[in-house]
């Protein structure tokens, strides 16, 4: 028996090594598109499906809160909600795709739209899979936006069908940003273990307060000037430090996008 | 190709929509329940061991493409789980009751995470990556643990009745 599976063992190591090897070589991505593309559709209607049960919940629950001021109005509103949830999210669809846009003609800017196919398989990135890749011109490094041109990640890695977007949460993200109608960068948008963001390296005299917008400085090539990010929550200073931090709070929930574009320069 | 082959890469399939569905919604439940391993103790208790190589290879592989770690780190971590699982298995574990899948189910939920928190570590230090898991990856590891243990506890009783194996033998 234990030669059977050492031998089995053998055999399944094998295997990993040679997919690692021919992954990391290329040879594997037409394999890889070719499975993202079977899957996507499922995967995008599974993703779609717990987003807008997720929205369901999460209404539900502000109408708990509601139910106390206002009993008879919550038991219509339950009922219009899950009458109108499909017809909701539709909307909702179609309204980022307007708000997408309009921020794009507004300032001239080249996008491909995109959909966000699912997130990643493992628990430590945050990052999502979208439906666009090399063919329509995706690559990596460029911005990904949200909603009225909200900044929400980076293209990290661009494959001929599909691409993966690395969220802002993300701890390997680092964005060179700046506080809104400043001509030059201030410091670094920094992910904090895909909890919240927050910007580092801004030097002490720099002039930072609560409620400051933060966009993107356009000192990344590839990232356009002036692009939203966050706002300003707090600041954490110590005067014996050369550099002060700002702790920020997300526009827009990064944990149930759905609709994206990918700004290209 | 004969009807068991299909139904195992039609379970494999489905199982990976199931888990990325789950993982991949940066929800809540990101990290708390691991369809895969779930299966991979099944499989343990069940199949040959060649299934268990295929299937950690197979799944592994598949949940690499969709994953923003270095490639290779689910699959082995599967991988090396399943083997270490099955040779416990083999040796300790020599009745097929409800206890005993439980336990498999705890000891798998450690193993893997001991393997995938070794590993990323491991490729941290190199330089190869950025990630590291954090203190609170340990609630996740208590989640998964019950997460596991109640879709195992499920499973039992419904494939009970389908499987000779999992029947207890008493002597005497």
């Amino acid at each position: 028996m234990f030669d059977k599976v050492i031998k089995s063992s053998i055999y399944g190591l094998t295997a990993i090594l040679v997919a690692v090897f021919f992954h990391y070589a290329g040879w594997l991505a037409p394999v890889e598109g070719i499975l993202v593309t079977i899957f996507s559709p499922v995967q995008q209607a599974v993703y779609a499906t717990y987003n807008g049960g997720q929205n369901i919940y999460s209404s539900w629950l502000k109408k708990r809160d509601l139910i106390v001021e206002n009993g008879k109005l919550q038991e219509q509103l339950v009922t219009l909600a899950i009458d109108t949830a499909k017809l909701k999210a539709l909307e909702e669809e179609n309204e980022l795709l307007k708000k997408e846009m309009n921020f794009v003609d507004e300032n001239k800017l080249k996008f491909v739209a995109a959909k966000i196919v699912s997130g990643v398989s493992d628990p430590l990135s945050q990052s999502v899979i979208i439906n666009r890749g090399k063919k329509d011109g995706i690559e990596t490094g460029l911005a990904v936006i949200a909603d009225n041109g909200i900044m929400v990640g980076k293209i990290s890695e661009a494959r001929d069908d599909y691409s993966k977007v690395l969220l802002l949460s993300d701890n390997k993200s680092r964005v060179a940003a700046t506080i809104q109608n400043l001509d030059h960068t201030v410091g670094l948008v920094e992910g904090q273990y895909g909890l919240s963001f927050s910007m580092t390296n801004i030097p002490q005299n720099q002039e930072i307060k609560d409620g400051d917008l933060i966009v993107t400085s356009g000192l990344e090539g590839k990232i356009p000037k002036n692009l939203l990010i966050a706002k300003v929550e707090s600041i954490r200073s110590i005067e014996s430090e050369i550099f002060k931090t700002a702790i920020l709070t997300p526009i827009i929930s990064l944990n149930s996008l759905s609709d994206i574009a990918v700004i290209i320069p | 190709m004969s009807k068991k082959n299909l139904y195992f890469i039609l379970l494999a399939c489905g199982l990976i929509l199931l888990q990325l569905a789950v993982e991949g919604n940066l929800s809540f439940f990101g990290g708390r329940i691991n369809l895969t391993l779930v299966v991979l103790i099944i499989l343990v208790n069940l199949a040959e061991f060649s299934w268990v190589v295929i299937f950690s290879v197979a799944t592994g592989l598949l949940l690499d493409v969709y994953s923003g770690l270095p490639f290779g780190v689910l699959t082995l971590s599967l991988f090396l789980s399943g083997i270490m699982l099955k040779i416990l298995f083999l040796n300790f574990f020599t009745n097929f009751s409800f206890y005993s899948l439980l336990l498999l189910g705890l000891i798998a939920v450690i193993l893997y995470n001991a393997v995938f928190i070794s590993l990323i570590g491991l490729i941290y230090f190199i330089g190869l990556s950025d990630y590291l898991p954090r203190i609170d990856y340990l609630f996740k590891i208590i989640w998964q643990i019950g997460t596991t243990e109640l879709i195992l506890s499920a499973a039992y009783y419904f494939i009970n009745p389908l499987s000779r194996k999992f029947k207890p033998v008493f002597l005497g």
